[in-house]
């Protein structure tokens, strides 16, 4: 035996060493596996929901605001749950080039797999309503996840004709509505076409298309249903009221 | 001192790395076996990547050893052993260093250099005569990844997978990385004997 191995023997019979079992090396690449899994399955919800908000979104309304469509994609786009696909595409790429012998697949195609499978996956989630239950759950969940859309604050642009809010009551040419930040508009609804089933009346949410015509007056010329915890979603998506 | 258990060698010589790697796994001093058969080249792998003198590669390398038994049940028979020793001494020599504060230096022999120069065309290329001085010289200012790839590629003679094994790089970059390496060898040489180019073109 070399004068080296004799060491290390010694130093390995003295301290006792043994090697570590098999279970915790084990245990270590299933963890490694399962968080890469997570990553994408989080990934695919975030993209699901980034599907319905964009698919939902009334992108008519460019013209009140931008008057050019891709400023206003710009603007609308689900910032939030683009940072969290981001933030998982780090988690998940991390945690795949940890695995045993996850170096071995170039990063290029290590993103072009991860974010088909993200893809594929969103769109599944979108298509089965994941997107949208997902998005209701955060509105009444999380608190201040409203304000994180673009959206709740398009509505507050009255001076470029958009204002939203609920109906305190009814007036002969039209209603008194509190806006989003609690301010009373005596809107004047006489011309007004109603679309996607809206109603007027006393707590009815609702979303206005007209134009400012003096300090909190209102002339509305179109008028949406507020729907639901989404916001400012179309109809269809509709699930009873949340607070605003 | 330890109960000496001596391993017959020819019964070493005759097994593979996974065989003793599973013999090691039930009794210790078959691990013996294993460092018989790495510790020269892994020894003199320390020095050329390190730069360090004989002890303190030899005390590397002894961490080293210590980490591969205890690890012995994380080697994956996907991998050849001897990627996998390298890979851990590489990581513990750069781990060193970094202790150290020191950067690597790497030293090779005489002969070394001239097969380093010629494997990698690099004389051809820069069409000039072998200058051993120029070529360390040259080859101490390129960054570690390229150090790191060429001596693996070229010293070492390893291919491209047990590289990539080794450094934990996917297989095309290693191609790509030595690719580079060659070529900033060739720039590094250009910027700074423009004269002896000019002359040798």
């Amino acid at each position: 035996m070399t004068e080296l191995s004799d060491k290390i023997l010694t130093t390995i019979q003295e301290q006792g060493l043994k090697p570590a079992p098999k279970a915790s090396f084990r245990l270590k690449n299933f963890l490694l596996w399962a968080l890469f899994g997570l990553s994408i399955l989080v990934g695919a919800l975030s993209v699901g929901v980034s599907i319905f908000l964009l698919a939902n979104q009334e992108w008519d309304l460019y013209q009140y605001v931008t008057g050019n469509p891709l400023a206003f994609l710009l603007l609308v786009l689900p910032y939030f749950w683009l940072v969290v696909i981001i933030i998982f595409i780090a988690f998940g790429f991390y945690n795949y080039q940890h695995t045993k012998f996850g170096y071995r697949l170039p990063l290029l195609r290590l993103a072009i797999i991860y974010l088909l499978a993200t893809l594929i996956l969103g769109l599944g989630a979108y298509r089965f309503g994941l997107g949208h239950r997902l998005n209701n759950f955060f509105n009444e969940q999380l608190p201040g996840y409203q304000h994180l859309n673009y959206e709740h604050y398009l509505w507050q642009k009255a001076d470029q004709g958009l204002l939203a809010g609920e109906i305190i009551s009814l007036t002969p040419t039209g209603f008194i509505l509190e806006d989003l930040k609690g301010d009373h508009w005596q809107v004047n609804a006489l011309t007004a076409i109603l679309v996607n089933g809206a109603t007027l009346a006393p707590q009815e949410q609702i979303k206005i298309i007209g134009e400012r015509s003096d300090v909190n007056k209102f002339l509305a010329r179109e008028i949406r249903p507020w729907c639901g915890c989404g916001g400012c979603l179309k109809t269809e998506h509709c699930v009873g009221k949340c607070g605003r | 001192m330890r109960n000496n258990i001596m391993v017959n060698q020819e019964y070493c010589l005759e097994r593979t790395d996974s065989e003793l790697v599973a013999l090691a796994l039930t009794k210790a001093d078959y691990f013996a076996c294993l460092i018989k058969r790495y510790e020269h080249q892994l020894v003199v792998y320390i020095k050329r990547i390190s730069g360090l003198n004989h002890e303190d590669a030899e005390d590397i390398l002894q961490e080293v050893f210590i980490k591969v038994f205890y690890n012995l049940n994380d080697f994956d028979s996907g991998l050849k052993f001897s990627s996998w020793i390298y890979r851990i001494t590489h990581n513990e020599t750069m781990s060193e260093l970094r202790r150290r504060h020191s950067r690597p230096t790497v030293i090779i022999d005489d002969e070394e250099w001239e097969s380093l120069a010629c494997n990698t065309d690099l004389i051809k290329e820069i069409n000039s005569q072998y200058d051993r001085a120029l070529i360390e010289k040259i080859f101490n200012q390129l960054s570690e990844k390229y150090r790191e790839v060429l001596l693996l590629r070229f010293v070492e003679d390893l291919d491209y997978r047990a590289i990539s094994d080794i450094l934990r790089l996917p297989i095309n970059t290693v191609g790509t990385l030595v690719a580079r390496a060659r070529q900033k060898f060739k720039q590094e040489f250009i910027k700074t004997n423009p004269d002896r180019y000019d002359r040798a073109k």
